[in-house]
Formats: C-alpha cells, structure tokens, sequence
C-alpha cells in the first residue's frame, strides 16, 4: 500500500463512509478496484501497477469508475458479449478504454443512476 | 409437555448446526456475490491479451485446497495445490500452489469474476469452474508473483477450462486430452503473437513471453500454430475496435502537458 485518504461522504462526517488508496497489485490486472464486501465500509484502491505514470485524465477516470461503484452502479458491457464496444463511452464501462477515458456520466451511467436512486 | 420441551430443543439444535455448517462453510448455499467489483486493464475477449499478460499457462490437476484468505483489497481467495501436467506458456513441474480470487464466507461464494453483466451469468455456471475443485484438471492463465498469491488465476471466467473432472484419470491420459482441446489449442496459437501487457514490459516482468524463447523453439511453436488455425479455421489477427481508435484531443492535450507520463498501452 503506497498511500491512503479518507473521504466521509455526507451527511455523516462522524465515521468514514469511504477509503481510498493506491495499492500496487501485479497479480490482478486492474486499474481500479471497488470492495462493497463490508456492508458498512467501503473502498476504493486505484492500481498503481498499471496506471503508474499515466496521465491525471486516466487517473481521473478510474477513479470516477470506482467512485460509481461506490454510488451502487454496477459494470456495464458483457466481456463476452460481441456487441459490448457499444458502452465504451460510458463511466461504468467494464473495461478501461485507456485511448478514450471517460470522465463524466454517459447517457446509459445516468439512466441506471436514476434508477438506482429515483 | 415433554414433547414441546424435545421440539424446542430440537429446533435450537437443528439451527444451531445449520449456524456451524454456515460458519464453517461446510453448507454451501447456492448463492454468489461479487466481493469486490474491479475495471479490468486488458481485453480478455482478445486471446492474444489474455497470454500476454499471463506469466504461465498449463494444464494442472487439482490435487487439494490448502488455504483461504482475505486479502488488502478485502478480496477473499482459496489457495490449491496443483500438479502440473502440461505447459502452454512456461515450464512448470511437478507441484504449484495456485491462488484464486473466490472464496466462501457463511456458505456464500464470493468472486470477483468480470464478465458478464453482472451475477446473472455467473449463476448459470457450474461450480466446478467457479471455484476449482479437487480432483479436476483445468488448463489455467495464470500470472506470478512469488512473494504474494504465488500463481493467480486471471479474474476472468476465461482463466480455465475444465478438460476433466474424473479424477481417476493418470496424467498421459489427461495430457492427451488436453492436446485436443479447442481452448488449449487457441492459447498455443494466441501465444505465438502475444500482445505483452505494458505495465509488465515497463516493470521488467514479461515472464516466459514468446520473444524471450530461443528462436528455434518460437519457429517449432509456430509451425504448430499454423496446423491448428487451419484445423480451427481462424484467420489473421484482426485489432479489434477499441485497438484502432485514435488519440482523442482532450487526451492528447493531457500528455502533451505531463510529457513526464507514458502513452496509454495500446498507443504506444
């Protein structure tokens, strides 16, 4: 683990709703990880392995990936689905489009936000 | 009065148990969630990724589970003794300890696999590939690290293949069956035009990667390639969508800015 941050989401500043660190995993090729295996918990680890000297537009936007995770989205676009380059320009994209990051909610992250939260 | 007083007892019984057998994960409830939820940094659908960035690829017999865990990212994992029996990319022998990232906790199968939309798909698996199991031989896409999870099965449902679940089956009789099996065959082929995985070429840790092999042997394992994409009917390599596209401006402006930085994998 190289560093970490907590972030209290509001209303409660009393108690860390979030942690956020940098970890650096050879062993599992992701660039960002979100673990909701804590009910009460929650983290965000962004893989220093991988996107070790990218630019702040790729960090960024894993981050934002994950930080989605962390507001109940989930991953969107089968790995074995023939049709999935369709959700490429969206937040929740379940690969990391390194050539096109993107940082802001598409129409599809939006729609299931709204879902999610009416 | 006495019969109320044995019902009772009985229940608590039965719960209490039922409560251990959980605890225990000797009673494996058919449910499985997503421990922790990841952005995958490769194109698993793309075979030539997939053995680009692994480190080893065999053929291995599970001979028994030997731990479980939970690691830093809150990840469970199950730890397994495997013997191997043939090598795809590498030279492993005898016996590995292979980690993968699923384990269970109060009879709930926990994973961090990434395809599909979600755990839909993954139910409709068997539990044999969901979790290994002992006495089954797999052909598993594995990456190393000696000082961590020794051997880690890629979080992908494409890390392995079942190719037998009769464990009464000796070793020349499954590595003949692993010799025909189409999943192997396709790894051999993808091997021969591996696309290495940049972080790994940055850090210095491209494993057993084709090019590092002597030249002869590359030239053996092509020729053998070839036979297979003819048997297979697969053609030339194709980049897919996501390879051709082009720098968009606003990321251009962002390394132009930070010259410092690297070019993201696929560009470079």
């Amino acid at each position: 683990m190289i560093k970490e941050k907590m972030i209290a989401i509001a209303p409660s500043v009393s108690r860390v709703d979030l942690t956020v660190d940098v970890v650096s995993r050879s062993d599992i090729p992701f660039d960002g990880y979100g673990a909701w295996f804590d009910p009460v918990e929650k983290s965000i680890s962004i893989n220093d392995y991988v996107l070790h000297g990218y630019t702040p537009i790729l960090w960024n936007s894993v981050l934002t990936h994950e930080l989605g995770h962390a507001l109940g989205l989930a991953d969107i676009g089968g790995v074995n689905d023939p049709e999935n380059t369709i959700y490429q320009g969206s937040l929740m994209y379940r690969q990391a489009n390194i050539q096109n990051p993107v940082q802001i909610p598409g129409g599809h992250d939006k729609a299931d936000y709204y879902y999610k939260w009416p | 009065m006495k019969k109320i007083h044995y019902l009772v007892l009985s229940f608590i019984i039965v719960v209490g148990l039922a409560g251990i057998g959980l605890r225990t994960n000797v009673i494996k409830l058919p449910i499985i969630k997503k421990g922790v939820l990841g952005q995958l940094a490769y194109n698993p659908n793309d075979n030539k990724e997939l053995v680009g960035i692994a480190s080893n690829i065999f053929v291995g017999k599970i001979l028994r589970q030997i731990g479980t865990g939970k690691d830093d990212l809150g990840s469970l994992y199950t730890q397994f003794e495997v013997e191997t029996i043939d090598n795809i990319k590498g030279n492993l022998t005898n016996t590995v300890t292979v980690t993968q990232m699923a384990g269970y906790k109060n009879g709930i199968l926990y994973t961090m696999e990434e395809d599909g939309d979600g755990l839909v798909e993954l139910t409709d698996k068997k539990n044999d590939i969901l979790l290994l199991q002992p006495g089954s031989t797999y052909l598993m896409v594995t990456r190393h690290n000696e000082n961590f999870m020794q051997y880690a099965l890629l979080t992908v449902l494409k890390s392995r293949t079942l190719i037998s679940n009769d464990k009464n089956l000796d070793n020349i009789k499954l590595k003949d069956l692993a010799s025909v099996n189409e999943a192997v065959k396709k790894l051999r082929i993808a091997y021969t035009e591996e696309i290495l995985f940049a972080p790994s070429v940055s850090a210095g840790n491209t494993k057993n990667s084709f090019i590092s092999l002597p030249t002869e042997e590359q030239e053996k394992l092509k020729a053998e390639a070839e036979k297979y994409k003819k048997e297979l009917n697969i053609p030339d390599y194709e980049p897919t969508p996501a390879r051709q596209n082009i720098i968009p401006e606003v990321l251009q402006q962002d390394i132009d800015a930070h010259p410092e930085s690297q070019l993201p994998q696929a560009v470079q």
